[in-house]
């Protein structure tokens, strides 16, 4: 009984000191990227031109068209592979705003196609059907797909920096005080002024701090056209 | 004759209340005005000092006798030359703030004017204004006479007590005697506002 009464206390002494003992891991956590279900049907099927239109297109080349970490073509897709792996599921810093995050489908298809080793083309032959490509051309509908939701819209619509000068919809363009688009003086239209560096605009869109990367010369010469033709549908 | 006074009375005042309802805010004409002084400045219409040396906007709302009249006219003016006078330029636009003139009333060279390092004068003059768009919705409900009947604003450059330079801007209102003065760094963010 003296046995039981010098030991108890140690027990629960020590089972107390043992529930307490827990820590805060203060470590930033990894993200496992096997929490993103990936069936093995998906991996089969991945295809560079899958994950390109459903994610480099959309979330990523608005930046990544040039620079030091290009995404354009699949050779330097494949070459940054191991970048892309770090930067969207380990560390979690792509993509960067404006840009939105990418979605939980758009994860599983980056992994997928990740996972089946960065084909060019499926391994089981599938051809999954992905959004065809708009090719750029002096209209509306182009332009849109190709330059504005690439480069302006994020920042000038709801939520954005710049919501207080909307590029949307056509009639963003067209009834702007701002005169963005001036049929009277196409070349004095402002959408040019702030593309063109020509005109050494201090407001030079898209600016440094978007992390967005200039439009091209096509890209430019497809805007001027769009607004000398008459800024058609 | 009396009901014929009353009816011509009542037409007037229909017309005057639609043309506001469609209208927008004297700040916001004022905002416009610059983004417009800004545009002539990049295509070379005018002289760079109208960026660089702004002084003082004023904003007017006008009488309309036929929709196609300018509805606001804002008038920038530079600093003060060496002789008193000051370069000014007038830009009329209609009642959704889009431009339709310009007219430069030229004056002497700016002298005295600040040295801003980080914006430009007139876009410091404009982030000001964006608080005067925003700020009474948000944070600050007394600002919104100054939102709404904006009379007129001038850009100081001030240094506070840690030595930070910093650019003040003072509005007026047609509607209440106070003062609105809205503090900005010189990259254009904004500090502070107070009305007194």
């Amino acid at each position: 009984m003296a046995r039981i009464l010098l030991v108890l206390p140690i027990l629960i002494a020590s089972l107390y000191l043992g529930g307490c003992n827990y820590r805060v891991d203060k470590q930033p956590q990894e993200v496992d990227p096997n929490f993103i279900y990936v069936p093995q049907a998906m991996i089969d099927s991945a295809s560079y031109k899958q994950v390109s239109g459903f994610v480099f297109s959309k979330n990523c080349l608005s930046c990544h068209d040039s620079g030091k970490v290009p995404l354009d073509s699949y050779q330097k897709v494949v070459s940054n592979v191991d970048k892309i792996y770090s930067s969207v599921f380990i560390k979690r810093t792509m993509p960067k705003a404006p840009n939105p995050p990418l979605s939980y489908d758009q994860k599983m298809i980056l992994l997928a196609w990740i996972k089946a080793g960065a084909p060019e083309v499926a391994k089981n032959g599938t051809v999954t059907p992905v959004p065809t490509p708009i090719p750029l051309e002096p209209t509306f509908k182009s332009l849109k797909a190709n330059v504005f939701d690439m480069k302006c819209t994020q920042c000038h619509s709801l939520g954005g920096d710049a919501a207080r000068i909307p590029l949307v919809t056509k009639e963003d363009f067209l009834n702007s005080p701002l005169i963005i688009i001036d049929p009277q003086n196409p070349d004095e239209s402002g959408l040019l002024v702030v593309l063109d560096p020509k005109f050494g605009s201090k407001k030079f869109m898209p600016p440094d701090k978007s992390g967005y990367t200039p439009v091209t010369d096509e890209q430019l010469k497809a805007v001027r056209d769009w607004i000398h033709n008459g800024t058609h549908d | 004759m009396k009901k014929l006074l009353l009816i011509a009375l009542m037409a007037t005042l229909g017309r005057s209340q639609a043309s506001v309802a469609d209208s927008i805010t004297l700040s916001k004409a004022a905002e416009l005005s610059c983004h417009r002084i800004e545009r002539l400045v990049t295509l070379k219409k005018i002289d760079a000092g109208y960026e660089t040396n702004f002084s003082t906007l004023t904003v007017v709302a006008l009488q309309q006798t036929q929709p196609t009249d300018p509805a606001f006219k804002a008038v920038e003016s530079q600093y003060l030359g060496a002789d008193g006078t000051a370069a000014q330029i007038e830009i009329l636009m209609d009642n959704q703030g889009k431009p339709l003139s310009f007219n430069v009333i030229t004056g002497a060279t700016a002298v005295n004017a600040p040295v801003w390092t980080g914006a430009d004068s007139i876009n410091l003059a404009e982030n000001s204004l964006h608080f005067v768009l925003e700020g009474w919705q948000t944070t600050q409900p007394e600002v919104k006479p100054f939102y709404t009947d904006m009379k007129a604003m001038r850009l100081f450059q001030v240094t506070d007590s840690s030595g930070q330079v910093l650019s003040k801007a003072e509005f007026l209102s047609y509607l209440v005697g106070t003062t609105l003065t809205v503090y900005l760094k010189t990259d254009g963010t904004f500090v502070s506002a107070a009305v007194k």
